[in-house]
This record gives structure tokens, sequence and C-alpha cells, in this order.
């Protein structure tokens, strides 16, 4: 079992500036990941003018059956997004989720980040519903937090890397495996 | 994300691989007088410096935040006291000081009593109005742009044109919004 299932990067303008798919099932091709790149870039604006409370940096996680999506927004506005295996019924999201059959997604976003999540659901039918719920493991955001660290090394500080364009860099991508592989094992671990 | 404490910067510092210093000051020595070789007029050279600088920023922005967990912060006087006190000594091992704010609180003054760039230098006569660390604005400038504040530097103390310390004036020219929302009618 994979934890994570691809990694995407994307930059301000909302274009795919790195993709790694680590085994998910479902084939992409370049042009597949390039539009959800920028369409998640676009929800994640969205989700932004949707919340209910000031200061809200966007969609941070978002649970479906099959996969979580988690997503860590720089203040820099560069993204770095992961798809990973989903958590499961124990935790706070996916159990509201679940409690509200109805709805055909649900999505989550965190406001304060200590203390409570927004879960956002949205019907077919474009209604929205707000829940509040606790958050769930930190897992992930660790992870994020440690990709973002290494584009920090290997990415930026590379002086033939172009700001803003894709990334093709051996040391990144590395290092990149390095942290996924370690991250697995702490996960078979548990 | 999980609510992470933001490190110092002594932390940050004291856990990041270091170079000899002499290396470091001795490069940027070289770097100077290439440019004033090459680009032959010192305002070229300020320029020039304030542009490398600002490259720098643009990208180093990214590590600071990166490594040192510093989240939004409220008003520019933080910013401004973050700049002193974690990001230069995360980056140059010293610290400065904000002073001289204007009524406002969009104009400040960082004072650095101490600064490696410098610890060789002598600056001839022919080399007068070089500031010498216009890199350092360059830098501040350029990562201030990409957590979007538009910021004007001037150097209004340099230790090597004669003076008692260096002093960097920061004036926030505004505040640009995220990226989005965008209002509708743009």
């Amino acid at each position: 079992m994979a934890a994570i299932y691809s990694l995407y990067i994307i930059n301000k303008s909302g274009g795919l500036i790195f993709y790694k798919d680590y085994g998910s099932a479902g084939r992409m091709d370049t042009n597949d990941t390039l539009r959800l790149a920028s369409l998640w870039h676009s929800m994640h604006a969205i989700s932004q003018q949707l919340s209910p409370v000031s200061g809200c940096t966007g969609i941070e996680l978002l649970e479906a059956d099959t996969f979580d999506l988690h997503c860590f927004q720089a203040l820099t506005v560069v993204k770095l997004v992961i798809e990973a295996y989903p958590k499961g019924p124990s935790t706070g999201g996916a159990a509201v989720g679940s409690k509200l059959p109805w709805f055909s997604s649900c999505s989550a976003f965190r406001e304060a980040p200590e203390s409570i999540c927004i879960l956002c659901a949205v019907r077919f039918n474009g209604t929205k519903f707000f829940v509040v719920c606790e958050p769930g493991t930190p897992h992930m955001e660790n992870l994020l937090k440690h990709i973002y660290e290494l584009y920090t090394d290997y990415v930026l500080k590379n002086p033939f890397y172009e700001m803003e364009m894709p990334i093709r860099c051996e040391l990144f991508d590395i290092n990149l495996a390095q942290a996924v592989q370690k991250d697995r094992v702490t996960l078979l671990g548990r | 994300m999980p609510a992470v404490a933001p490190r110092s910067g002594e932390a940050i510092f004291a856990s990041a691989e270091h170079v000899n210093a002499e290396l470091f000051t001795l490069t940027y020595g070289a770097i100077v007088r290439q440019l004033l070789t090459d680009l032959e007029e010192v305002d070229e050279v300020n320029k020039q410096l304030d542009q490398m600088g600002y490259n720098i920023g643009v990208r180093l922005i990214d590590e600071f935040l990166a490594k040192s967990n510093v989240s939004r912060c409220v008003d520019f006087k933080e910013t401004a006291e973050v700049i002193a006190k974690v990001g230069f000594k995360m980056f140059l091992g010293v610290t400065a000081t904000v002073t001289n704010w204007d009524a406002e609180g969009t104009t400040c003054s960082l004072v650095l009593e101490d600064n490696p760039l410098v610890d060789f230098v002598e600056l001839p006569d022919m080399c007068q109005g070089l500031h010498y660390c216009s890199i350092l604005s360059g830098v501040i400038k350029g990562a201030l742009e990409m957590v979007s504040m538009k910021t004007e530097i001037t150097w209004i103390r340099d230790m090597l044109l004669g003076d008692d310390a260096y002093e960097l004036q920061v004036k926030l020219l505004k505040q640009v919004p995220e990226e989005y929302p965008y209002k509708d009618d743009e």
C-alpha cells in the first residue's frame, strides 16, 4: 500500500511545475495533470472566497472515498499538493462526512490550525454546508512541510533554475524519493 | 497546518551549515571588485548589486518561511522585527535593530552595528558613493515583494562612508493584495 499516490507543485499562476506519481491507480497523461493542477488552483481560490470566516487560506484537505488530498500553500503562493491513501473512518473529517450521506463530496479547510477545522460539503445542486469538527492527524502536513524545505534547498538554490518554471532538478528528485521512502517506512511501522 | 512554534533566528543559525566567514567575505569582495571593473560607474555597480540581491531575495524568502515557521505577520511593524531579529540572524549571523518609525508606521530603519560583509574593506577615494552592501537592500526588497509588499529601500548610513553604523531605511510603498480574489470588474 502506498502512503502517497502523487505529488503536485503548483506555481502562483496556477501552472504545474512538478508532478510525481507514486503508483496511483488511474493513469494520467501530462495534459491531464496540467489540467488538474490549474483546476485545483481555481478551486483553492474559490474556497478562500467561500469561507465564512475571514483570513481563510484555502482548502488544506480534501477527503474522498479512496484518497485524501492534502494541500499546503506557502506565503509566497507556491502550492504543494499530495494525494495520499485515506485516513480511515476514525478521524474527524471523514466521520462527519459519513454522517451526511447525501453529500457528493466533502472537503475541509482549516481556519484556526490548532483548534478547529471547517468541513465544507458541496452538494450537486450547489448548496453549501459548513460543519465544524476536529482536525485529523498532522502526519501528511509534516511531510508537505518537509517537501517544502527540500524545494527551497534543492530547487530555489539551484542558480540555473528559473523561477516559476517546471522543476527539473536531479538533487530534488533524489531527496524527495528519500523523504517519501522514509515516510512509507514510518507508516508501515505504525 | 498544525501549530508549529516559530523558531528563533539563533536556533536556525545554529542548525544551518556554515561556511568559513572569510571565504564568504572575500567572495563578496571579489564580486564587487569585478563589477567595478566591468561597469566602471559606481552608480551602475550599486544598481547591479541591488538587482543581484533582489534575485537572491525572491528565492531566499521561501527558505526563510520554510525553516523559521514564521506565519503571516499582522502588520508591517511585526514584519520589520522579524526581518531584523530572525532573517538577519538566520542568514548573516547578526541581528539588526528597528528604529525611527514614522507616524504612519510605514517607514522604519534597520540598523546594523555589525556587518560580516565588510570585515576587511576600506573604500578608496575613487569609490565614494559606492554602497558596498547594496546587495542586502536588494535581498530585503525581493523577499518582501514575494510576500506582496512593495518596498523602497535606501541606505541612510554606511560605516564605509564614515558613519557610525549601517542604516537601511525601509519604506512600505503598498501592500499588494494576494493574487486573488480578483475584483469582478477587473
